[in-house]
């Protein structure tokens, strides 16, 4: 557990007053609130410090408390030991991240030093509707390929949840009332879940499409034949055009992307021919070749 | 079609102690619905994330209302440019 310093998070040096601390709250507040900086963790957290800074410093028997803690800090093992046990709270599921959308708890070391004592003043800590919670959750391209389904589990409570195909890198969907609990009557909260899709070695995707590379040997490319290519949906065979060149390129429709939450439509697939030069000639080769060469 | 959950003004107020002429202040500025039902206000579930959002700017940033009004909108603009911004970078991805 490593050493707070509530005066460095409010900007203030050790000598500073109330009136600092509440001013200098009140402007990192306006910075950092969670309902000005939607989706940004970075400014949550930041958020959550300088609360409990303020909880802290803006408190005459906390921050004597603090500042007597913070000179005894290199023999403080026995605060240490006093350490509360973190509050459990229990997310799981293939692939998934969890963390609160909203306000979350005191650090370790303001549990340490001060208990599990709630906020006193300053930001409500309870909203009519519940906190919202934001999960991540990592996919395969080829799992975001096809509508599937997905256990996650938050605290305790399996949740069944339907993944559309043709979920984007980076989307977000809500899962109304998944969140936590509302207070005094008021309704749950919500589940936020957003889609993090890792890179395929075979595939790319851009927006609905699809690109890859196929390699032909030099004859089909020169003669013209036939490829099997492999898609998402299993191996197609395509017509190679006699003369086809290194790098040359051929689209086949509907066979790129599910488009999402609009069934049967697909984006195109792309593919890049890498024509593959022979190696490793036998004399006979190489003589016919050289014959070739001749005929131009 | 859905039916739309409602929540009596009144019990909002009571939880986040703020006085029902602030709830009608800001459906004067167009910023909240209250729904009227037999001589009881209500307020569209649905809509409690936005209100406490609202609610939480005032007493929390101490905003004034034409200042929330200000912040709604370049929230609204925030979301649609962070929008864009995930299809850029996926697209940067794809070039890179």
């Amino acid at each position: 557990m490593e050493y707070v310093d509530y005066y460095k998070i409010l900007g203030l040096d050790k000598n500073a007053s109330t009136e600092d601390v509440k001013k200098a709250y009140r402007k990192l507040a306006r910075k950092y609130h969670p309902d000005v900086n939607p989706n940004n963790k970075e400014a949550h957290k930041k958020f959550q410090e300088i609360n409990e800074a303020n909880e802290v410093l803006s408190d005459p028997e906390k921050r004597k408390k603090y500042d007597q803690y913070g000179k005894d800090w290199k023999h403080a093992e026995e605060f240490e030991k006093a350490k509360h046990q973190q509050r459990q709270r229990q997310y799981s599921g293939e692939g998934a991240e969890f963390f609160e959308g909203d306000e979350g708890d005191f650090s370790d070391f303001f549990e340490s030093l001060f208990g599990g004592m709630g906020a006193r003043s300053g930001r409500s800590k309870t909203k009519f509707k519940g906190h919202d919670y934001e999960a991540e959750l990592h996919l395969s391209l080829r799992e975001a390929y096809n509508t599937h389904q997905r256990t996650l589990t938050l605290n305790e409570k399996n949740i069944r949840i339907t993944i559309p195909a043709g979920v984007e890198n980076g989307q977000r969907i809500r899962l109304k009332g998944y969140g936590a609990p509302g207070a005094n009557g008021g309704p749950n909260g919500d589940l936020y879940i957003t889609f993090v899709i890792e890179d395929d070695p075979q595939f790319k995707r851009l927006d609905n499409d699809l690109y890859t590379n196929a390699e032909i040997d030099l004859y089909t490319a020169v003669l013209g034949g036939e490829a099997t290519i492999e898609t998402l949906s299993g191996k197609i065979k395509l017509k190679v055009p006699a003369g086809t060149q290194n790098d040359a390129k051929a689209r086949i429709k509907g066979k790129g992307f599910p488009v999402y939450k609009k069934d049967g439509e697909f984006g195109d697939l792309y593919i890049t021919y890498k024509v593959k030069i022979p190696t490793n000639l036998s004399e006979k080769e190489k003589e016919l070749f050289a014959e070739l060469s001749k005929l131009k | 079609m859905e039916e739309k959950k409602l929540i009596p003004a009144s019990e909002l107020c009571l939880h986040h102690k703020v006085e029902i002429s602030f709830i009608h202040s800001l459906q004067e500025y167009g910023l909240i619905e209250i729904i009227s039902e037999k001589g009881n206000e209500y307020l569209e579930e649905e809509k409690l994330t936005e209100l406490e959002k609202i609610i939480n700017l005032h007493n929390e940033l101490h905003v004034n209302i034409e200042g929330i009004d200000v912040v709604l909108h370049l929230l609204e603009q925030l979301e649609a440019t962070q929008g864009e911004l995930n299809r850029l970078r996926n697209q940067l991805k794809f070039y890179t």
